[in-house]
């Protein structure tokens, strides 16, 4: 496969290096979140301001990809980040805080989840939506490129959609710890693109109303 | 669907800007609700002061600031161990100075003397926290205040010495 340039798309923010000298990787939200939660617990209470900047998007899609409604999404971002305020000593390596909290979501979900299903509450309407099909508030917000894709994403197994959709929010060099996080399995991505993201390519490729070349 | 026969290649370009689109259309479908890292910040400063959420017990028509310029919004809040009220006004500026920063004065009673009242800013100008201490009659004046979001908390004394009692956020 070649590497020709992205015909359209904007510029990825994260594929810059940041101003650094070229070959150095740039800094990845697992490097972003250590230094703001290290900083936190020397005692830079703003910090763990940052540190819910920048995880709270992760978080959300970690939430919402295992099915809760809004509601329940909202309630349990919420729970982690009040939990990691009570555990924040206990992390050994502030590196880890990211997968800390991926994985507090996720149990956190399941339990939701659970709950939801014992007490048969409707399932979230937006969650159908956005799990299912697009409806017609996707359709108006999504390009043409995009709604191909998105037709393709939705033909994944649910815990390909999920991983697929939980570490399109993060960066590369993250996506085997998340995927941990997730439960996932051992080279479910990264280093290499895994089962999720070949499938998805492979259905990709065989469609001929997808024009994004894919290498 | 078909499975693909053979074992996945390393990551590449191509699998990057496939992802970078199906972050976008995430965003776009099921956007972060706006509201929720504001509320989540608030609830963590809430558990981090141990702080008691003072109640509202008089507010304007609106929470909303008004953009006349003869606005003066008074609202008051409870905790069990303080009372506070807030007037919120448009800080008059030189009508003629078309490049002056919006701002607000904001004039706060606190029923306990020697009290210190600080202003925390939600959403955009987070961080920028200011702080008065209140004279012996509870009263104190910030001004030049930027517009938007914040919540206020009060200690009983300028030495912090017991949990503090915070507002809901309020829109100065």
């Amino acid at each position: 496969m070649g590497t020709e340039p992205h015909p359209s798309g904007e510029p990825d923010p994260r594929a810059s290096t940041g101003g650094r000298p070229a070959g150095e990787p740039a800094e990845t939200l697992t490097d972003r979140a250590a230094t703001a939660f290290a900083a936190y617990r020397n005692g830079d209470a703003q910090q763990i301001g940052v540190l819910v900047d920048l995880l709270t998007p992760l978080l959300w899609h970690t939430a919402r990809g295992q099915g809760l409604s809004v509601a329940a999404a909202e309630d349990v971002a919420q729970t982690a980040w009040l939990r990691l305020l009570d555990h924040a000593e206990s992390i050994e390596e502030p590196r880890a805080v990211v997968s800390w909290m991926v994985t507090t979501v996720r149990r956190e979900s399941w339990r939701q989840a659970k709950v939801a299903a014992r007490e048969g509450a409707d399932l979230d309407a937006r969650a159908e939506v956005v799990d299912s099909e697009v409806g017609p508030e996707g359709n108006a917000v999504l390009g043409e490129r995009q709604r191909v894709l998105w037709r393709h994403v939705r033909g994944l197994s649910e815990r390909c959609r999920h991983l697929v959709r939980v570490i399109a929010f993060a960066d590369k060099p993250d996506y085997a710890t998340i995927a941990e996080s997730l439960k996932m399995p051992i080279g479910s991505i990264g280093p290499t693109r895994g089962r999720c993201l070949q499938t998805l390519r492979a259905s990709l490729a065989g469609d001929p109303e997808w024009d994004g070349e894919l290498a | 669907m078909n499975e693909p026969q053979s074992e996945p290649g390393p990551l590449d370009e191509g699998d990057a800007r496939l992802l970078t689109d199906v972050r976008e259309i995430y965003r776009r479908l099921d956007p972060v609700p706006a509201t929720l890292v504001d509320r989540i910040k608030y609830a963590m400063t809430v558990r981090l002061l141990e702080a008691e959420v003072a109640e509202l017990t008089r507010m304007p028509m609106a929470l909303v600031r008004s953009e006349s310029s003869d606005r003066f919004d008074t609202i008051s809040f409870s905790g069990s161990r303080l009372s506070l009220m807030v007037s919120i006004s448009a800080e008059t500026s030189d009508p003629g100075d078309v490049t002056a920063e919006p701002a607000v004065r904001v004039d706060c009673w606190v029923s306990v003397g020697g009290a210190v009242v600080e202003i925390r800013p939600a959403g955009e100008s987070a961080g920028q926290n200011r702080s008065e201490v209140c004279d012996e009659n509870g009263r104190c004046v910030f001004a030049n205040v930027a517009p938007g979001p914040a919540h206020l908390i009060v200690w009983s004394s300028a030495a912090k010495d017991s949990p503090p009692t915070m507002t809901p956020t309020v829109e100065l």
